[in-house]
C-alpha cells in the first residue's frame, strides 16, 4: 500500500464540491497525509488507487480554500519533529506577517478555519487560529471578553458575588 | 525548646492589662485576600476537580469550540488575561478550575517565561496579581513603592513604613511575642526587617500549635520544635522563589526601561528629522538627546517673547548692531564667505569686472592693510569683533517636560500597534505640539554654532595669515609692501578680501573675512606660483641655463624627480616668495593672458590679469613660451655678443628690430619683418595693433613664434650696426 502517492489529490467538501490540490499542498494536513500513506485503511484503503476524492464531511468550501491557500503558502514549511513540536509550538508566541494577514477574517471564518485545522490535524495553522484569538483576548476585562465573542453572562448573582470577592484586589487593573 | 515555656508564664505573670500602642490601621483580609505562607493550606482555585457541566454552554461560537481548542487559546493568553477569560462565563470559569487548570496556568507563565513557583504557598491569582497589580496590597493606594517577592507584596511607601519593621520594633511593640516567631517569619534580607502581620501570624501559629500540644497532653516545646522545622524547610524554598521573581522582575525593568528608551529614540528621531526638513544641521538637533531637555526649570507658561528678545540679544551681540540687521542676511554673509566653488569664483570675477580697481586702488589698500593690521595686531589674539562671552547657558537646552508623555502617545496612538506594525509614525500631533519649543532650539543651537564657526574660523585665519604679516611688519617698509605686492598681485582674488565698496572705512568687515576663502587663495596663490617657478625653471635648464639657485640646480640634476616632489622640493627649501623672484625675473615677456594672449613678462602678467580682465587666479593658465622661441631669443642674444639675459628691459633696451617667422593656430606659417621688441612681445604687427586699438578689442593672436633674428632690413638709427654673423643667424 505504500504504492507512490499520486501528484495530484481530490478533496470532497461537506456540500459535495471537489478540490483537486497537490499532493505537496495536502500533505500540510496530517489527516490526509495519514490517509495517502495508507495509515487509515479503514476509512480509504482504496485513495491510492482510485481518483475518488477523500471526503472532508467536516469541512465547508469556503473553509477549505482558505486552508488550502495556507497549505499552499507552507508547503515548503519544514516539518517540525515530533519530539519537539510542542515546546517550538510554545516558544513561538508571535505570528508570521504572512499568517498575521491571513488570518485577517471575520471571527466566524477564523472559528471555522481553527475548528478545521483541528480536524484536519495540522497544528501550525490551529496554532496560528488560537494565538490569533488568544490576542484578541489579552488586556481585556471579563465584560469585553463578553462583548467581544457575544458571550453571554450565566453567572448567578451568587457566582458574580463570589467573584467580586475574589477580585477585590484586581479591580485595579 | 526553652524559648517557648517562656512563652505561656509570661502570659499568666502578666495580671493588669498591659498598655499597648494602638495598632496601626490594619484591614483585616478575608480567605481569598490572604497570602497564604503558612504551609500546609489548600490552594484557593486549583485542585478542586469541578464536573464540567455542558449547561452553560453558549451558543456563541467562542465558548462553542470544543474543549481542547479552548484550552490551547487559553494556554496562549498570559496569567492576567487568563484570570478575565475565566470570569467571563460559568464554562471558562469552570474550565480554569478544572483538573486542566493547573496544566493551562503553568504552560501560560511557562510561555511568558515566569518561572513555576516550587514553594508555591501562594494561589494563581495571587501570583497574577503580584506581577500584574498596580496597587498597595494593603491600603489598594496607587502609589506602589516596592515589591517584596519573598511576601508575595506589593506595598506603598507609607504601609512599608508602617508593616516592615525590624525584630527588635516588632518586640516592643507586642511584649508577648513568640520568642521562635521571628524564625519562622519571613527574613527581609540582612537587617532583619520582618513584615509585621507575618510576624504576627507565625506568633499565633507557634501559640496554637503550643495549646493544641496541650491539650493533647504532650510537650508544647515539640509542637513548637515540629512547626519551627517545617517553616524553616519552606523559608529556603521561598528564598529561592523569592530570588528568582526578583530577578525576573529586575529583568522586566531593564525590558521596560529598554522600551521606553526605544519609544523616545523614535520620537526624537522623527523631530528631528522634521528639523531637518526645515534645513537645521542635525547637529543642531542634538539638544533633542540631551538628557537635561525635559527638565522642570522651564514652564509652558514661559513667556517666549522674552526667550524671542533673548534670541535677538544673542545676536546683536553676536554679530554687532552694524552689521547685517537680519538673522537671514548675516547667514547668507557667511555662506557666501564659505562658498568657494568655481561658480562663485566666476561670480566674484564678474562682480571684479565691475570694479574701477587699478593698480593705484592697490596701492592705497596696500597702505591702508598694512596700517590696518598693525593696529589691529593681527599676529595676537585680540579680536574685538567677535564676542567670546556671548552666554548660551540660560534655558539653552531646555524644555518644559512632557507630561506622560510617553503614555498620553501610546494611549492615544498605540504605539506599538500603530508604529511596530503598520509602520506609520504616529507624531505627527506631537510634532506640532512641540514643534515651536524645537525650532526655536534648534535655531538656537544653529546660532551657536555658527558662532563657534565664526571665532574658529577668526582663529584659523589668524594662524593662515601670521608669515605673510609678520612679513608686513617688518621695520623695512618697502619689504612689507614689495612682500605684499607678491603676494596680491599673485592673487587676485586676494580682492575678496575687501569685497564691501565701503570696506576702507569698516574695519570691522576686515575682521570678518571668512578666513577659509583666504586660506585657500593663499593656498592657490602658493601652488600656481610655485608650479610656475618649477617650469620656469625647469626650461631654463633643458635651455642650458646653469645660472640658477643652487638649491633649484640640486633639485632638478635629480633626474629621478618627479614634478610635484620638485615642487615639494621648492616649497621645503624656499620659504620666502622672494627666493623665487630671481627665477622670475629672468623670464622675459614669455607669458601669455589667459584671456587675451597678450605675452607679459611674469609680474606684469598678475598686474595686467586684473587690470584688464578683473580676473581671478589665471596665472596658472599664463603658458610658457615654446621651446622655439626660447632657443630663437637666446641664438640672437649670443649673436649679438650680447649677455644672455632675457629680462625684458633688457632685451627692450636694445631697440633693434627683428624679423619673426611665426605659425598661427591654423598651421600656417608667416614671417613678420622688422618688429619692435614690444611688438614681439605682444605678439602682435603692427597693423594688428592698429586693428585692436580701432575695434577698442584684444583679439587674440595665439601665435607660435618659431625664431626670430635681427630685421635683414636694418635697424634702428643710433645703435651700433649689426655683425655680417648675425644676418644668417637663425
Amino acid at each position: 500500500m505504500a504504492a507512490a502517492a499520486p501528484a495530484k489529490v481530490k478533496l470532497s467538501t461537506s456540500e459535495g464540491e471537489e478540490f483537486e490540490v497537490e499532493n505537496d499542498v495536502a500533505v500540510r494536513s496530517v489527516l490526509i497525509k495519514n490517509m495517502l500513506e495508507g495509515k487509515s485503511p479503514s476509512v480509504l484503503r482504496h485513495v491510492g488507487e482510485s481518483d475518488q476524492a477523500i471526503p472532508l464531511p467536516n469541512v465547508s468550501a469556503n473553509v477549505l480554500k482558505k486552508v488550502l491557500e495556507w497549505c499552499e503558502h507552507h508547503k515548503k514549511d519544514p516539518e517540525p519533529l515530533a519530539e519537539d513540536q510542542d515546546d517550538t509550538r510554545r516558544k513561538t508566541t508571535e505570528i508570521s506577517d504572512w499568517d498575521a494577514k491571513f488570518i485577517q477574517v471575520d471571527q466566524e471564518m477564523l472559528f471555522e478555519i481553527i475548528l478545521a485545522a483541528n480536524y484536519l490535524d495540522i497544528k501550525p495553522l490551529l496554532d496560528v487560529g488560537c494565538k490569533t484569538v488568544a490576542n484578541m483576548i489579552k488586556g481585556k476585562q471579563p465584560e469585553e471578553i463578553r462583548k467581544l465573542f457575544n458571550i453571554v453572562n450565566d453567572f448567578t448573582p451568587e457566582e458574580e458575588a463570589q467573584i467580586k470577592k475574589e477580585n477585590e484586589w484586581a479591580e485595579d487593573r | 525548646m526553652a524559648a517557648a515555656s517562656l512563652l505561656i508564664p509570661s502570659r499568666t505573670q502578666t495580671p493588669e492589662k498591659p498598655t499597648l500602642e494602638p495598632l496601626p490601621v490594619f484591614r483585616a483580609r478575608d480567605d481569598s485576600y490572604h497570602l497564604h505562607l503558612t504551609p500546609g493550606r489548600p490552594y484557593l482555585t486549583a485542585y478542586e476537580e469541578t464536573e464540567e457541566d455542558d449547561e452553560g454552554a453558549q451558543s456563541d461560537r467562542f465558548s462553542g469550540l470544543p474543549l481542547e481548542i479552548i484550552e490551547l487559546i487559553l494556554m496562549e493568553l498570559p496569567p492576567d488575561s487568563l484570570l478575565s477569560a475565566s470570569q467571563a462565563c460559568r464554562r471558562l470559569r469552570q474550565i480554569m478550575q478544572g483538573r486542566r487548570a493547573d496544566e493551562i496556568r503553568r504552560a501560560s507563565r511557562r510561555r511568558d517565561g515566569w518561572p513555576d513557583l516550587a514553594a508555591a504557598q501562594v494561589t494563581e491569582r495571587e501570583y497574577s496579581r503580584l506581577i500584574t497589580s498596580a496597587r498597595c496590597y494593603i491600603c489598594k493606594g496607587y502609589t506602589p513603592h516596592g515589591i517584596y517577592p519573598d511576601l508575595r507584596l506589593i506595598l506603598c511607601r507609607n504601609c512599608q513604613h508602617n508593616w516592615l519593621r525590624t525584630e527588635g520594633q516588632i518586640d516592643n511593640r507586642y511584649r508577648h511575642i513568640h520568642p521562635e516567631a521571628f524564625e519562622c517569619a519571613v527574613d527581609l534580607g540582612s537587617v532583619d526587617v520582618y513584615f509585621e502581620p507575618d510576624v504576627l501570624e507565625q506568633t499565633a501559629e507557634l501559640c496554637l500549635a503550643e495549646a493544641k500540644a496541650i491539650l493533647r497532653n504532650r510537650r508544647p516545646e515539640e509542637a513548637v520544635s515540629a512547626h519551627v522545622d517545617l517553616r524553616a524547610v519552606y523559608l529556603v524554598v521561598n528564598a529561592q522563589d523569592g530570588q528568582s521573581l526578583r530577578e525576573r522582575f529586575q529583568d522586566s525593568a531593564r525590558r521596560f526601561e529598554a522600551d521606553v528608551e526605544f519609544e523616545r529614540n523614535v520620537l526624537l528621531t522623527y523631530c528631528r528629522e522634521q528639523l531637518v526638513a526645515l534645513v537645521y544641521d542635525t547637529t543642531d538637533c542634538a539638544f533633542l538627546w540631551d538628557d537635561d531637555l525635559w527638565c522642570e526649570c522651564n514652564s509652558w507658561d514661559i513667556d517666549w517673547d522674552e526667550f524671542d528678545r533673548e534670541d535677538e540679544r544673542y545676536r546683536r551681540k553676536l554679530f554687532g548692531r552694524d552689521e547685517p540687521t537680519t538673522y537671514d542676511g548675516w547667514l547668507q554673509l557667511i555662506e557666501e564667505c564659505i562658498e568657494e566653488d568655481e561658480e562663485d569664483v566666476e561670480e566674484e570675477r564678474t562682480w571684479l569686472a565691475r570694479l574701477p580697481y587699478d593698480r593705484a586702488d592697490f596701492d592705497r589698500y596696500t597702505e591702508w592693510i598694512s596700517q590696518a593690521f598693525r593696529s589691529r595686531n593681527w599676529c595676537g589674539d585680540e579680536e574685538p569683533d567677535i564676542p567670546d562671552d556671548v552666554d548660551f547657558t540660560a534655558h539653552e537646552t531646555c524644555l518644559h517636560p512632557p507630561e506622560g508623555l510617553l503614555d498620553f502617545w501610546d494611549e492615544q496612538y498605540g504605539f506599538r500597534a500603530d508604529y511596530k506594525e503598520k509602520g506609520a509614525p504616529p507624531f505627527d500631533s506631537h510634532w506640532k505640539a512641540y514643534k515651536r519649543v524645537f525650532i526655536k532650539l534648534a535655531e538656537r543651537a544653529k546660532v551657536k554654532r555658527l558662532h563657534e564657526e565664526l571665532v574658529a574660523a577668526a582663529e584659523a585665519r589668524r594662524r593662515a595669515l601670521k608669515p605673510f604679516y609678520e612679513k608686513l611688519s617688518t621695520q623695512d617698509p618697502l619689504a612689507a609692501r614689495l612682500a605684499f605686492d607678491s603676494f596680491s598681485y599673485l592673487s587676485p582674488t586676494v580682492t575678496e578680501l575687501w569685497r564691501p565698496a565701503d570696506a576702507q572705512k569698516r574695519p570691522s568687515w576686515w575682521t570678518k573675512a571668512e578666513p577659509a576663502v583666504l586660506a585657500a587663495v593663499r593656498k592657490r596663490v602658493e601652488a600656481d606660483k610655485l608650479r610656475l617657478f618649477v617650469r620656469l625653471a625647469r626650461s631654463l635648464f633643458a635651455d642650458g641655463d646653469r645660472d640658477l639657485p643652487v638649491w633649484t640646480l640640486a633639485l632638478l640634476r635629480n633626474h629621478n624627480v618627479k614634478p610635484t616632489e620638485l615642487e615639494n622640493g621648492c616649497l621645503a627649501t624656499t620659504d620666502q616668495h622672494a627666493d623665487m623672484d630671481e627665477i622670475f625675473s629672468r623670464a622675459t615677456a614669455l607669458f601669455r593672458c589667459g584671456f587675451c594672449s597678450s605675452k607679459l613678462i611674469y609680474e606684469d602678467l598678475a598686474t595686467h590679469l586684473v587690470s584688464k580682465h578683473d580676473a581671478g587666479p589665471l596665472t596658472a593658465y599664463a603658458p610658457l613660451p615654446s621651446v622655439e622661441f626660447r632657443k630663437s631669443i637666446r641664438t640672437v642674444l649670443k649673436a649679438l655678443g650680447l649677455p644672455v639675459t632675457t629680462a625684458a628691459a633688457s632685451l627692450d633696451s636694445y631697440k633693434y628690430e627683428y624679423d619673426v617667422d611665426v605659425r598661427a593656430p591654423s598651421g600656417l606659417a608667416f614671417r613678420l619683418r622688422d618688429q619692435t621688441w614690444e611688438q614681439v612681445l605682444l605678439g602682435k604687427t603692427g597693423s594688428e595693433l592698429k586693428r585692436a586699438w580701432e575695434s577698442g578689442g584684444a583679439a587674440s593672436t595665439d601665435r607660435k613664434i618659431v625664431s626670430i633674428r635681427p630685421a635683414m632690413s636694418g635697424h634702428v638709427a643710433g645703435q651700433t650696426p649689426l655683425p655680417d654673423s648675425v644676418s644668417s643667424v637663425r
